[in-house]
């Protein structure tokens, strides 16, 4: 009997915990703060508050849309941990791809040291990490347009954990003191390229409520 | 007869002493670890090798290892000064990571990182750190820690740590390494020896002996100014104290004697890192720990390593922290750094921002222009242009 309750629960464990819907192409909301729109299905997924659209898998390309209010950190970690970095309203692109950075060091890069000397170790937040931090790099920001308002967008490459190239593009704006942010990321081999104009599409489609 | 018992008992005595010598150490101790050693395969230390292999081997690939030739073989001279005898069994890893910490597993795998290396203020300061490490290797202090784990309730706490972290990738074989020095933390004793046999290392190879007391000094500054959940991997294995920073002081003064020269090497040292120092900075101010983070900096610059550079990542660490009167501040380190003659055109975007954050528009613009002028080829050139608009 045990044998058997273990046996109808390994597909959830392999699949892991997400739970996944088909995201419709049109018109879907992000929040009550804007909608977009697709030419193919998506799945989705909420990423622990942030929508996360993936067609071949989180692992190998996903789009996340991200809202952060002001004084508030990129992620909402499971730790109060004081030094993750808070997002401020007055801050220019320029300090948001910094903000962005160092919140993606601090949650993935920063194993808390001091737990792991006394042995209380958050394994969930070492797995949820995914990327190697320290690879980060920015460049190309530049202005662009968020659905009617005035944004930028920026490109970015990274390692994963096990060393494997990534690419990301974001696409953001600052509005009503709340920084909005559609992250594109995956493996520099194949997957990125391979929705990239997918999108593009969905970054162009961005309607914000008047 | 009973002379006889008595130099029977004193030659018992010698035999005792003589076996002393090695293992040395406290009870349990193991022989050294022999040049071209491997443990027998059906021993529980082959068991800790085989594991200790697979993190090496994830972290060959993680994409983290520096593997500059130049920079690869200085430290590798530097590990083979300290002892040409088991330099051949020794794999060195860069490891591109602003933390201070250095390791040696049991296998020969030695990660030294980058943190380290950017505090480290000459080559006798490193070889010191790496003499220490390597004693620990050499006295196989990990499998003896191993074997007294075993019988203890952290021998629990340390597998169901392994078992989950098995398969998250380097990341997780960072804290993997980190936990099993945490759960394995030397004793005291095997602390003490592993000081004294990497002093007598670095003394022997004609290194500076003071320089081991000040990188425990610097580093015992910067774990008091740490942040609770910022303290440095290192110290949580590695636990300081006066009174160990004071032993060293005294053996260093009393081997200080014994020659007449000594090599520091700090030329040597900064030619090594200079092509690495810039990144190793910016990676510092960037890990969100600027309490610590100001100790390293100010400690460079009052060793006048790196001035104008020490200066500029002050200036950054003060504008991203953005508290009360950091604007200002940041604002007057960066204008020291242009005072010593620095270039970098990031400085007057960061100085833009800094204006622009205190309501001084007209600063900020000039300093923007200026951005755009000393790097008219900057990526992020179309944004910059677009603060110039918004400050008219």
């Amino acid at each position: 009997m045990k044998i058997k309750s273990l046996l109808l629960l390994l597909p959830f464990l392999i699949s892991g915990c997400a739970h996944y819907s088909l995201a419709p192409s049109e018109g879907r909301p992000i929040g009550d703060l804007y909608s977009v729109e697709s030419r193919i299905a998506w799945s989705r997924a909420d990423e622990g508050g942030i929508e996360l659209w993936t067609i071949d898998g989180p692992l190998l390309e996903a789009l996340r849309f991200i809202s952060v209010k002001d004084g508030d950190p990129l992620i909402q970690t499971t730790d109060k941990d004081a030094r993750v970095p808070r997002f401020r309203a007055h801050m220019t692109p320029s300090e948001v791809t910094e903000f962005f950075v160092a919140s993606l060091r601090t949650i993935s890069a920063g194993i808390d040291t001091h737990q792991l000397s006394k042995g209380m170790v958050d394994v969930r937040r070492i797995r949820e990490g995914g990327i190697d931090a320290s690879s980060i790099h920015v460049r190309n920001l530049r202005p662009a347009s968020f659905g009617r308002l005035p944004g930028f967008r920026f490109d970015f490459d990274f390692l994963s954990k096990e060393g494997l190239e990534r690419e990301g593009i974001a696409l953001g704006a600052i509005h009503d003191g709340r920084l909005l942010l559609m992250v594109y990321t995956g493996t520099r081999e194949y997957y990125f390229e391979k929705h990239r104009a997918e999108v593009e599409g969905v970054f162009s489609s961005v309607q914000i409520p008047k | 007869m009973r002379f006889c018992r008595i130099l029977f008992f004193l030659c018992f005595v010698c035999v005792g002493c003589l076996s002393c010598a090695t293992p040395r150490g406290a009870p349990g101790a193991l022989d050294d670890i022999q040049p071209g050693q491997r443990p027998d395969p059906s021993s529980d230390e082959a068991g800790l090798w085989l594991y200790m292999d697979r993190i090496e081997s994830r972290l060959k690939s993680s994409g983290r290892v520096i593997t500059d030739p130049s920079l690869n073989a200085y430290v590798r001279q530097i590990v083979c000064n300290l002892d040409p005898i088991h330099c051949a069994d020794i794999r060195i890893y860069i490891v591109d990571t602003p933390n201070f910490n250095a390791s040696m597993a049991p296998n020969g795998c030695m990660q030294v990182w980058t943190g380290l290396m950017l505090r480290a203020e000459n080559e006798a300061q490193l070889a010191y750190v790496l003499g220490h490490e390597m004693a620990h290797y050499l006295r196989r202090h990990s499998v003896q820690q191993w074997r007294t784990v075993r019988n203890t309730t952290s021998a629990l706490a340390f597998f169901s740590l392994a078992t989950a972290l098995a398969g998250v990738g380097f990341a997780g074989d960072i804290a993997t390494l980190v936990a099993v020095g945490a759960i394995f933390a030397y004793s005291r004793d095997q602390e003490r020896e592993a000081d004294l046999i990497g002093f007598e290392m670095m003394a022997k190879a004609g290194y500076e002996p003071l320089q081991a007391a000040e990188i425990w000094r610097a580093l015992m500054a910067e774990e008091e100014a740490a942040e609770q959940s910022s303290k440095s991997i290192f110290f949580a294995t590695h636990p300081t104290s006066a009174e160990r920073i004071a032993t060293l002081k005294d053996m260093a003064e009393k081997t200080s004697k014994s020659r007449d020269s000594w090599i520091r090497g700090r030329q040597e040292y900064m030619a090594a890192t200079k092509p690495f120092r810039m990144s190793w900075l910016g990676e510092e101010v960037q890990k969100g720990s600027p309490k610590t983070t100001g100790v390293v900096l100010n400690r460079l610059l009052k060793s006048e390593i790196d001035p104008p550079e020490a200066h500029f990542f002050l200036g950054e660490l003060y504008r991203l922290r953005g508290e009360g009167g950091d604007c200002e501040t940041a604002c007057s380190e960066y204008r020291k750094a242009l005072e010593m003659g620095m270039t970098r055109p990031e400085i007057y975007k960061s100085l833009g921002m800094v204006y622009w954050r205190a309501g001084k528009k007209k600063e900020a613009r000039e300093s923007f222009m200026e951005y755009l002028k000393a790097n008219p080829d900057a990526s992020d050139r179309r944004i910059i242009e677009t603060y110039i608009h918004q400050l008219r």
